[in-house]
């Protein structure tokens, strides 16, 4: 009975750890593109994820979206609207701010400006917080869909022993993650402007040599990173309260992952972040739950000890 | 006879505060292939980059088909036809071959029809590159790289299409094939401007032919004519 009771408990983490992971793989890939196309870490991820998650709040509560689409998909549309705000937001900042600091005018500087754009994008971090803080209060907010309280039942399996109760909520998100995935993947791999970024990822040089512009490539990268990041953020706020902090409890989640996946790989971001929330889930099973981001970063840990490009870390060879 | 269609007047230019072109002259005309000769160091690779936006001119004016390009941006001049093959082929790291082919074709306004036909046409003139189509282009061999760089630059319609040391580190029997390319670009009207280092392969090739010596040129003319100056025997033939 022992080993029966084991077994289920190892497919529902399980289960959670693919779920929540794919929304981690999707905040993950997010930052990825930022720093595989401008090279720039950027400190505000979180932050920007958090403004995701309150745009998607009053998005649904405030513009009519709860109304139009009712309690159970309004607040996936509303995640979904957030992505639009936050590209907006995030390609203004961009031209105000990054931009002088990163792209064809830090070429020349010592370090192509990565001193200025850490300081830089640790300021917005610290605006964004207490700028949210100011506006919204220290409140926990939350993004309730009747549908966090439900769940599919998988099984019964080996007889009426075992089932695996997926939460529809995150089910639903993590659905919404993959396929924004698959469009982003599309449109990189594909598309005019995914050529366009990829060229000015790998050689922003030769890349002006084509007639791309290279600052406008990492303005659309960074936006795009920011809303795809704050997609991200929406979703989760269907299953966790939030508040102006919460940036920071995910961008340690974001940087590990965009790490294990090898830094400058977008697949390997989205597998980073799916394996960052197995293992945060899986961890349960063993370890307290307070214990759980110790887990993530002894695995993380191990994998950067055998395995230091990370999982998809590219050796460029050239001949 | 025609207005050239590339017009280097006294240009000036260099990398921050250190000046490294004082004063070019020279003129193209529209269908002629140039070879731009000089030793290490002379500012040929920098009168590329000064001619593609890419390298400050602090004097001079340049005119193309007509336009002064001086203070435009880079992306006009690929825009307006001045392309651009890079020392190195700088290829893209982890894009395909027709990826990197569509790249040069950025600017563009085509229509799928058009750059389909565009592909066919490089394909047909680089046939190793159809073969290595969906092949990293930065995992294929020194020539063939060299092939898919040029076929690149061939994609944006190129009215001058400028190559930053066509041979550099490729076997002779590459340097012939790419030699016989450039023969069958040249006769589909697109102008040609070579920057090569190995000099009796450059006048072999050229209609005319620029000297180029700390940042001036010293000697211009027909290739045939300057391939039997004393000059150029001694300085780069290695001829007494």
């Amino acid at each position: 009975m022992t080993g029966i009771i084991w077994t289920e408990n190892i497919l529902q983490a399980l289960a959670a750890g693919l779920l929540v992971g794919t929304i981690y793989g999707l905040m993950c890939v997010g930052l990825a593109l930022i720093f595989g196309v401008m090279r720039v870490i950027n400190f505000a991820q979180g932050d920007f994820m958090m403004l995701g998650m309150y745009a998607a709040f009053y998005i649904f509560g405030a513009l009519g979206v709860s109304a139009v689409f009712g309690t159970s998909a309004g607040p996936y549309v509303a995640a979904i609207l957030a992505g639009p705000v936050l590209f907006c937001i995030g390609y203004l900042t961009h031209k105000v701010l990054i931009s002088h600091v990163s792209g064809t005018r830090t070429a020349h500087l010592e370090g192509e400006g990565h001193y200025a754009q850490l300081i830089l994008t640790l300021g917005i971090a610290l605006i964004l917080t207490n700028g949210a803080m100011l506006f919204f209060g220290s409140f926990l907010y939350s993004l309730q869909t009747p549908l966090s309280t439900s769940a599919w039942e998988l099984g019964p399996f080996w007889g009426d022993y075992v089932s695996v109760f997926v939460n529809k909520a995150r089910g639903i998100s993590a659905a919404i993650s993959l396929g924004v995935i698959a469009v982003l993947a599309w449109m990189i791999g594909n598309s005019r402007i995914g050529r366009a970024l990829r060229a000015s990822a790998d050689n922003p040089t030769a890349a002006i040599y084509m007639g791309v512009n290279v600052d406008k490539s990492h303005r659309i990268a960074f936006a795009l990173g920011v809303a795809i990041t704050a997609v991200a953020g929406g979703l989760l706020a269907t299953n966790y309260p939030f508040h102006p902090y919460v940036g920071l409890e995910y961008v340690i989640v974001m940087y590990a992952g965009v790490v294990l996946g090898g830094m400058g790989s977008i697949i390997g971001a989205f597998w980073g972040g799916m394996t960052i929330g197995l293992v945060q889930q899986m961890s349960t099973l063993i370890l307290p739950t307070q214990l759980q981001n110790t887990a993530i970063f002894v695995f993380f840990l191990l994998i950067v000890f055998f395995r230091p490009q990370g999982f998809f870390g590219r050796v460029v060879e050239r001949t | 006879m025609n207005a050239p269609l590339l017009s280097v007047v006294q240009a000036q230019g260099g990398y921050g505060d250190v000046q490294v072109l004082w004063g070019v002259d020279m003129k193209i005309r529209q269908g002629e292939l140039i070879a731009l000769i000089g030793s290490n160091g002379a500012g040929k690779s920098t009168l590329l980059r000064l001619l593609s936006g890419l390298v400050r001119q602090t004097g001079g004016q340049i005119w193309f088909a007509g336009d002064d390009l001086s203070g435009t941006s880079a992306r006009r001049r690929v825009a307006s036809g001045l392309i651009h093959v890079p020392e190195g082929r700088r290829l893209f790291a982890g894009l395909s071959v027709r990826d990197n082919l569509l790249l040069g074709a950025h600017l563009r306004q085509a229509s799928r029809a058009e750059l389909a036909a565009d592909l066919d046409r490089v394909a047909a003139l680089f046939p190793r590159l159809a073969e290595r189509w969906r092949q990293d282009a930065t995992t294929m061999s020194g020539g063939e790289q060299q092939m898919c760089a040029i076929a690149r630059g061939l994609m944006g319609r190129p009215r001058l299409l400028m190559i930053d040391e066509l041979s550099l580190g490729l076997a002779p029997k590459v340097v012939d094939q790419l030699l016989d390319a450039l023969d069958a670009i040249r006769r589909t009207g697109v102008t040609l401007l070579v920057v090569e280092q190995d000099v009796a392969v450059a006048l072999a090739c050229a209609d005319r032919a620029f000297v180029l010596d700390h940042g001036r040129v010293t000697i211009a003319g027909d290739a045939s004519a300057l391939a039997d100056d004393p000059r150029i025997r001694a300085s780069y033939l290695g001829e007494d």
